[in-house]
C-alpha cells in the first residue's frame, strides 16, 4: 500500500465512482487516509490526477468526494487492473473527509466483524441475510436503527483527567477557549492514555457500542450497556480511550435539558 | 420554557432520525442548534450519546400542544427543519415527517416557503 509508513489500512470494499475511471466505477481493495488501492475494468494512466466519489453506503460515514494521483497501474486477468492511487488533498475539507474516514474505519476495525453482522441482522430481522465473506458491511436497517459508531466533533483542548474513587469513575476536563467543562464516565473499567500530553487538541470523541475493548471487560467484569469513548485529534490520533457506562455531565449544577 | 426546549430537543432527534441515519452533518446541526437553545456543553455531548447510538423511542412530539402561541410553532418548526435540511436535500422520509408537522402545526404554502429559505440559505 502507498500509505504513509506506519498508518493504518483497511481492506474494504468500497464503491468508488470517477468520470476517469474505466466504465467510471472501480471497488476499493484496502484504503487508508493518503492512499488507496483500486480494482477497475481497466489500466490506469500513471501520473493522472483525478477526482474520486466514495460511496461508503454506511450510516456514521457521510459519502465525499477526494483527489487522488495514480501512481501505479498492474494489468490483472481478464482486462481488469488493479492501481495504486494517494489522496492529493487540494482544501482543508478535502482533509478533514480523510481524517474523519480513517477515524471511523479504525474505530470500526477493531469491532469483530462478526458480531457486527449478527447485531445487524438481529436489530433488521426482514431483511437479514446469511453473513457474509469480509469485507462487507452490515444491511441497513429499516425501522429499527441503531448507530453502532457515532461520531460527535468536539474542537477542544483535553485539560486532563481524574479518577473518583468514590463515584467509581473518571472525570474528563476540556477548556473551549476560555470555559472549562468536564465529563464524568461512571463505571470506568478501562481507561488508556495514548500520551495524550502531547495531543491536547481534542477534534472529536467517537462512541461504539461494541469493540474488543467492551468485549475485554465484558469477559472480566460481565455486565452490559457499555461503551467505549474515543478522545481523537488531528490526523485521527487516539489520544484518550474509556470504557465505561453512558457519560453523564459532571458539574455540580442540576441538569436542565436531560 | 424548560419544558418546551426539552421537547423541543426530543422532536430534534426526532427530527435527525426521520431517514433512519444521523449523517455527520446532521450532528454538526444539532450541535449548533442545542448551543443556540442554551443547552450547556457537557449537557449536549450526553443528549448525543444517548440518542445518536439508537433511534429514540416515543411518539412524535405534539409541536401544537407544547407550543400554545404560533409564533413559538413557527420558530420551533424552524429549528426542526434546519437538522432536516443539514445535508441540503430531504430525504423521502424526512419530507413526510416534515409534512406530517406542518399539518399539525397548520402552515400555509408561503410559510412553508419562508421555512424552506430560512432553513437551507437558497432562495
Amino acid at each position: 500500500m502507498l500509505g504513509e509508513r506506519g498508518e493504518e489500512s483497511h481492506t474494504l470494499g468500497i464503491r468508488v465512482r470517477s468520470r476517469s475511471l474505466p466504465g467510471y466505477r472501480g471497488v476499493t481493495i484496502c484504503i487508508s487516509r493518503t492512499a488507496l488501492e483500486l480494482e477497475t475494468e481497466a489500466p490506469l494512466d500513471l501520473g493522472s490526477e483525478m477526482l474520486l466519489d466514495l460511496e461508503f453506503g454506511r450510516q456514521d460515514l457521510a459519502d465525499f468526494s477526494a483527489p487522488a494521483k495514480v501512481i501505479w497501474s498492474d494489468p490483472q486477468k481478464r482486462g481488469s487492473a488493479r492501481s495504486g492511487l494517494r489522496f492529493i488533498p487540494q482544501s482543508s475539507e478535502d482533509s478533514c473527509n480523510l481524517a474523519r474516514m480513517a477515524t471511523v474505519l479504525k474505530v470500526r476495525s477493531e469491532s469483530d466483524l462478526q458480531d457486527l453482522l449478527e447485531e445487524s441482522s438481529r436489530i433488521d430481522i426482514p431483511q437479514s441475510r446469511p453473513p457474509q465473506k469480509a469485507p462487507a458491511a452490515p444491511p441497513t436497517p429499516a425501522t429499527d436503527s441503531r448507530n453502532l459508531g457515532v461520531y460527535i466533533p468536539l474542537r477542544t483542548v483535553l485539560e486532563g483527567y481524574r479518577w473518583l474513587r468514590q463515584l467509581d469513575g473518571v472525570e474528563v476536563i476540556f477548556r473551549e477557549e476560555t470555559k472549562v467543562h468536564t465529563l464524568f464516565f461512571p463505571n470506568c473499567r478501562r481507561l488508556t492514555d495514548h500520551f495524550c500530553g502531547a495531543h491536547p487538541y481534542v477534534t472529536a470523541m467517537f462512541v461504539t457500542v461494541t469493540s474488543e475493548a467492551i468485549r475485554s471487560v465484558q469477559d472480566s467484569v460481565g455486565g452490559c450497556g457499555w461503551k467505549h469513548y474515543r478522545l481523537v485529534a488531528e490526523r485521527h490520533l487516539s489520544i484518550l480511550d474509556i470504557v465505561s457506562r453512558g457519560v453523564e455531565p459532571s458539574s455540580d449544577e442540576p441538569c436542565v435539558f436531560l | 420554557m424548560a419544558h418546551q426546549i426539552k421537547e423541543l430537543i426530543r422532536a430534534l432527534f426526532q427530527a435527525a432520525w426521520a431517514d433512519d441515519e444521523v449523517s455527520p452533518a446532521e450532528v454538526e446541526a444539532l450541535m449548533r442548534v442545542l448551543r443556540q437553545l442554551g443547552v450547556p456543553f457537557d449537557e449536549i455531548i450526553c443528549l448525543l450519546d444517548r440518542n445518536l447510538v439508537e433511534r429514540p423511542r416515543g411518539l412524535p412530539v405534539p409541536l401544537d400542544q407544547v407550543f400554545g402561541e404560533r409564533h413559538s410553532r413557527m420558530q420551533a418548526l424552524q429549528t426542526l427543519m434546519t437538522v432536516c435540511f443539514a445535508e441540503g436535500v430531504l430525504q423521502p422520509q424526512e419530507v413526510g415527517y416534515i409534512e406530517g408537522l406542518v399539518t399539525r402545526v397548520g402552515v400555509t404554502s408561503d410559510e412553508l416557503e419562508m421555512l424552506r429559505r430560512n432553513a437551507t440559505g437558497r432562495p
